[in-house]
């Protein structure tokens, strides 16, 4: 197949992974391989079921059948947390934050995969537990100044305008030093200027954070800038996957995108 | 990007909250000992809220057990977000399990060393069963998603009462009477301040950030990596673990336990507590559990209007402030310390406008006619 000669190691291999609702066949003998470094989209039609398949990939629902494999490792029957310290992470298609929260504390909360001290060092306030809250804090700081947050480290995340909520879901997803990012339509609801921007700040955590990402979005225009890569879902099956000229040229998603 | 070196970034300056802090709770500790706990307290007592020095001082034990019973609850329903309805169930496990070890070793206690430590001892016992129920009955509650664990504490709390009234060793309906006491105040304040401690620090720390975590968004605390679960078990077994030590020092200041204490009734007076402290801050929990520790005392000369008297200011306190007392507020000695000389600045400041208000309202009713009222 195409893999746009990038040889690079094979970061996420999902092999026909398949889930039923009741009768329903949401995502049927999906597969997708994402090298390291890539970015690559996931795009289709409401319903198509595509956040179904980030929630298989990331263990919230498990696949029916099919595996799925992490840098080799088989992580298909993983929960949820166990493949975030694995290096799976995501963003959700309605914002989840932790509203109550402040922006430094939604991504410190985050940082908990690290595990370097005990409730004995935090109760005794021990050498390790000021040492890693220090490192934890320059850490929030960096990927605050990354993403353009630092202004409002100590807002409580629910008071922020959208644009700023996405961004901090990101940040927050980068807290867990992930080896491959899911974004789930990041670009919803904001308008054209947010979503440059915010497709900029893509590339950005991209280059900066060295990670792979793949993302969903409804919006084909915005997918084919960015992305090196893309699958095409309809009717929860792969109609077409590859570069984005091949999908633009593709009579099958033309269809499933105009014809119904 | 360069970074400014802002507010953001804290200064690890261990040793001076440290200080500051435990110099606080010696003080306090000296205070409570002068005023309730020394041999010559009585003798300078001086009358307040109408209490005589006895009901005073059963009024500080009291308040004791019930700020352990208020923060550890608030630890579970505050900030991991679980409606807990049968907190006295985790407080009575602890309590009789302290008191029957202490009932077993009544007869060796011999100096008030001894006491104590056996009070230690009972302590650790209360906390250790009443832990162990807290996570037996969370493990079923809390794999679920959804208010399930209200309702299974809810039930929890009857059956404990009838559990308790039932057997034997636990003296049935009758209770256990005969507990050696321990009324050593300056010895309660200590454990309240080792409890409020702990929690304290446990809620500044990595764990603290996954508790609050966990309440605001069980979904997204899973998708950054915290075993959401786990973690719900652990707090709400140390919550029940603490309800035990508050158990525990409530059976060594009455001497009896009575199932029908740790009723539905005393649960939800915790929780009103809470709420009312504000859920989520610890600082709150304090302040209300003494405030509605104090207010039915003290309006004893109301006599049968007390309880309407004391709901009508529930009432007004959370129509006035529905996010509790202090909200989500925390006290800090720290700051505390740091904003007085502000604080003192801005009084004298205020002073100093107020005194030149006055001034200034002298001349300007002098030249009102010449000036634009829209101006
Ligand atoms: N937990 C579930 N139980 C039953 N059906 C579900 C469940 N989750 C998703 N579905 C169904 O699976 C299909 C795909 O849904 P999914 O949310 O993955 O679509 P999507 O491609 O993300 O759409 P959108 O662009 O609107 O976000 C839908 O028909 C949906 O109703
Ligand atoms: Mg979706």
């Amino acid at each position: 197949m195409n893999d746009l000669n990038n040889q690079n190691k094979v970061i996420l291999d999902a092999k026909n992974i398949s889930i039923v609702f009741g009768g329903l066949k949401a995502v049927t003998d999906f597969n997708i391989t994402i090298r390291e470094n890539e970015l690559v989209g996931l795009i289709g039609p409401n319903g198509a079921g595509k956040t179904t398949v980030f929630n298989m990939l990331t263990g919230v629902y498990k696949p029916t059948s099919g595996k799925i494999t992490l840098c080799g490792e088989d992580v298909t029957y993983l929960s949820p947390h166990v493949r975030v310290e694995k290096g799976i992470s995501r963003t959700f298609q309605n914002i989840r934050l932790f509203k109550k929260l402040s922006v430094s504390d939604n991504i410190k909360a985050a940082f908990n995969t690290r595990k370097n001290y005990t409730v004995f060092d935090a109760i005794f306030r021990t050498k390790r537990f000021w040492k890693e809250e220090k490192l934890i804090d320059e850490k929030t700081n960096e990927i605050l100044d990354i993403l353009g947050l630092s202004d409002c480290s100590e807002e409580i995340a629910n008071n922020l305008p959208y644009g700023k909520q996405r961004k901090l879901e990101i940040a927050r997803a980068l807290a867990t030093s992930p080896k491959l990012i899911l974004l789930d339509e990041p670009a919803a609801g904001m308008n054209p200027i947010e979503t440059s921007e915010l497709m900029e700040t893509i590339k950005t955590v991209r280059e900066k954070f060295n990670t792979t990402i793949l993302l969903i979005e409804h919006d084909m225009k915005l997918v084919m800038g960015i992305c090196e890569k893309i699958t095409v879902l309809s009717f929860g099956e792969i109609i077409a996957s590859g570069s984005p000229e091949e999908i633009k040229n593709n009579p099958d998603v033309i269809s499933a995108y105009l014809g119904e | 990007m360069q970074r400014s070196n802002n507010s953001l970034v804290p200064l690890y300056s261990r040793k001076k909250p440290y200080l500051i802090n435990l110099i606080s709770c010696v003080l306090l500790l000296v205070l409570v000992w002068i005023t309730l706990g020394a041999d010559f307290s009585k003798s300078i007592y001086v009358n307040i809220l109408g209490l005589n020095f006895r009901q005073m001082e059963g009024l500080a034990f009291i308040i004791c057990y019930t700020i352990i019973l208020a923060v550890s609850l608030n630890l579970s329903t505050g900030c991991l977000g679980e409606l807990v309805l049968g907190h006295a169930g985790f407080m009575a496990i602890g309590g009789y399990a302290g008191a029957i070890f202490l009932k077993a070793v009544s007869s060796s206690i011999t100096s008030e060393a001894i006491n104590n430590l056996y009070t230690v001892i009972a302590l650790l016992i209360g906390f250790v069963f009443a832990g162990i129920a807290g996570f037996l009955v969370g493990i079923p509650a809390l794999r679920l998603r959804g208010d399930y664990l209200a309702i299974i504490t809810l039930g929890f709390g009857q059956i404990i009462v009838k559990l308790l009234e039932l057997f034997k060793f636990t003296g049935g309906a009758s209770g256990l009477t005969k507990i050696p006491k321990n009324q050593n105040i300056v010895l309660y304040v200590l454990i309240v301040i080792i409890v409020v401690l702990i929690i304290f620090t446990l809620m500044r720390s990595r764990f603290g950030r996954m508790i609050l975590a966990i309440r605001d968004d069980n979904i997204a605390s899973e998708a950054c990596g915290i075993p959401v679960t786990k973690c719900k078990i652990a707090t709400f077994a140390l919550s029940a673990a603490l309800a035990g030590i508050g158990g525990v020092l409530f059976a060594q200041y009455n001497g009896v336990l009575l199932p029908s204490k740790f009723s539905f009734n005393y649960s939800i007076d915790l929780l009103v507590i809470v709420v009312l402290g504000g859920l989520g801050s610890f600082t709150g929990s304090i302040v209300s559990a003494t405030i509605l520790t104090i207010i039915p005392e003290s309006l004893r000369f109301f006599s049968d209007y007390r309880i309407i008297v004391y709901s009508v200011i529930l009432i007004i306190i959370m129509i006035t402030r529905p996010s509790g007392l202090l909200g989500r507020y925390e006290f800090s000695m720290t700051r505390f310390i740091k904003m007085l000389p502000k604080r003192v600045k801005n009084i004298s400041k205020k002073i100093a406008m107020f005194i030149k208000g006055i001034f200034k309202r002298k001349s300007s009713n002098n030249s009102k006619n010449g000036g634009n009222e829209y101006e």
